[in-house]
């Protein structure tokens, strides 16, 4: 999912989006069971993708470990909702870690970036939801004999 | 009672453990947030220096990062061709009455060439053709929505010099803003960084072709009342000192708020290879061009 992240989708009639695939697994793994990914790796894997994708080096280790952090805070009241409210929690994420994205793009480069490729990066990330869970729910019941969700 | 306080005294110890495991992990947190805001920020004071740094990496791990990336690779040009596949009857109606009508011009050519080479003998011209080329696999796509670049396996070790020609067999693509020593930075036409001193073949009108990041580059700094219009040949204009006169750019159209556009031959997204082109040009008045026109934080 790291190296899915670290390339460009050239969408027909919006032009190249990146859209950040690992959002879904950082989301499910550190709701579910931290220890899969350690912060280190969360901050590696931003960066890998930050020397992939050319851009703001820095960017991605620092959305994703933010990302990380608030989900932390959250996890003890998002692990007992429904799937349904957990769906709703990662489709707010998503439009927030993408906006900061966008925001800190639009102050370190001094200029108003357009929203709609980000908007299409949500859409894309919301869509794949459902599929990435299933895998995760697979992976899970590998890793520790039991499904997640 | 004591059923009670044995069950209370395990939820204190669970508590303190997890709090304690909460401390150690925004601890974590906030060290690895300082350290990736510390990164970031510094974009902003040293981003020529972040720049060098991340291609020297992306040089030195190409091979690693290459076989890593070969089933992305086919997943991408499998999407490639699924994009192309959607216009495919009209590209082939399209390319039959090209096809008709460059065959026309090769003879008119051919034609031209010898009567060209002729008087250039009758003239005892100075061939002025000093242009050397290399050719080269796009190893990396590394466009996002704010930026517009590819990597090259063209490097330093292939005498590829900042500042050169990028071109594909339709014809331009953009130019080189950075050499490694195995690879090469590319700086397409879109990118909002990218200013290349163009002609209007029919009209003679220069301007500037200025990437937007979002679409078609522009013509920029055309003068009140110009008379160009839609369906215009753009070539590069020779000024700048980086490319040379008459390298196809691409077809002028008319934007939905009336600014003329230009839709280039060439889309990197459907080769595989592209020639780096050296034209010959002094090397001081490239780097100077190079320099005023790539200026952004993000390159």
């Amino acid at each position: 999912m790291v190296l899915l992240s670290a390339q460009s989708i050239d969408i027909f009639w919006v032009g190249p989006v990146h859209v950040i695939f690992f959002l879904m697994p950082l989301f499910y793994w550190v709701i579910y069971k931290p220890a899969v990914l350690p912060l280190w790796f969360i901050f590696l894997a931003g960066l890998v993708i930050d020397f992939s994708v050319d851009g703001l080096l820095g960017l991605h280790a620092f959305a994703f470990i933010l990302y990380a952090m608030a989900l932390y805070r959250l996890r003890r009241i998002v692990l007992s909702q429904p799937i349904l409210f957990q769906f709703l929690v990662f489709i707010a994420s998503a439009v927030i870690f993408e906006s900061l994205k966008w925001f800190l793009i639009c102050i370190l480069t001094f200029q108003l970036w357009s929203f709609f490729p980000p908007l299409t990066a949500i859409f894309i990330n919301i869509v794949a939801f459902w599929p990435i869970l299933l895998v995760l729910k697979g992976l899970h019941r590998i890793v520790s004999g039991h499904g997640g969700l | 009672m004591g059923r009670g306080s044995v069950g209370l005294g395990l939820a204190t110890r669970r508590m303190s453990i997890s709090t304690h495991q909460d401390r150690k992990t925004g601890k974590a947190c906030m060290f690895f947030l300082s350290l990736s805001s510390l990164i970031l920020f510094s974009n902003i004071f040293a981003s020529h220096s972040l720049n060098t740094f991340k291609h020297t990496v992306i040089d030195r791990t190409i091979e690693i990062a290459d076989t890593i990336g070969t089933p992305l690779g086919y997943i991408q040009s499998q999407w490639a061709y699924l994009s192309v596949l959607k216009d495919v009857q009209k590209n082939n109606e399209m390319l039959a009455a090209e096809n008709a009508r460059l065959l026309e011009w090769y003879q008119t050519a051919n034609r031209l060439n010898s009567e060209n080479k002729a008087l250039r003998d009758l003239l005892n011209m100075k061939d002025e053709d000093a242009m050397t080329f290399k050719s080269g696999q796009i190893i990396a796509d590394a466009e996002t929505q704010y930026t517009h670049t590819i990597l090259v396996r063209l490097g330093l070790k292939d005498q590829i010099e900042t500042g050169s020609g990028v071109l594909n067999h339709k014809g331009l693509i953009g130019r080189v803003i950075e050499t490694g020593e195995n690879t090469s930075r590319i700086l397409l036409l879109e990118d909002i960084n990218s200013r290349i001193p163009v002609l209007i073949e029919d009209s003679e009108q220069r301007a500037i072709l200025a990437g937007l990041n979002d679409g078609d580059p522009v013509l920029d700094h055309l003068p009140e009342g110009h008379a160009v219009t839609a369906g215009q040949r753009v070539v590069t204009s020779g000024h700048g000192g980086i490319f040379p006169y008459g390298v196809p750019v691409g077809e002028t159209y008319k934007t939905a708020n009336g600014q003329i556009a230009v839709k280039p031959y060439a889309d990197p997204s459907q080769s595989s290879y592209v020639q780096v082109v050296n034209y010959g040009v002094p090397a001081g008045s490239a780097h100077r061009a190079v320099a005023s026109g790539a200026t952004g934080i993000l390159r």
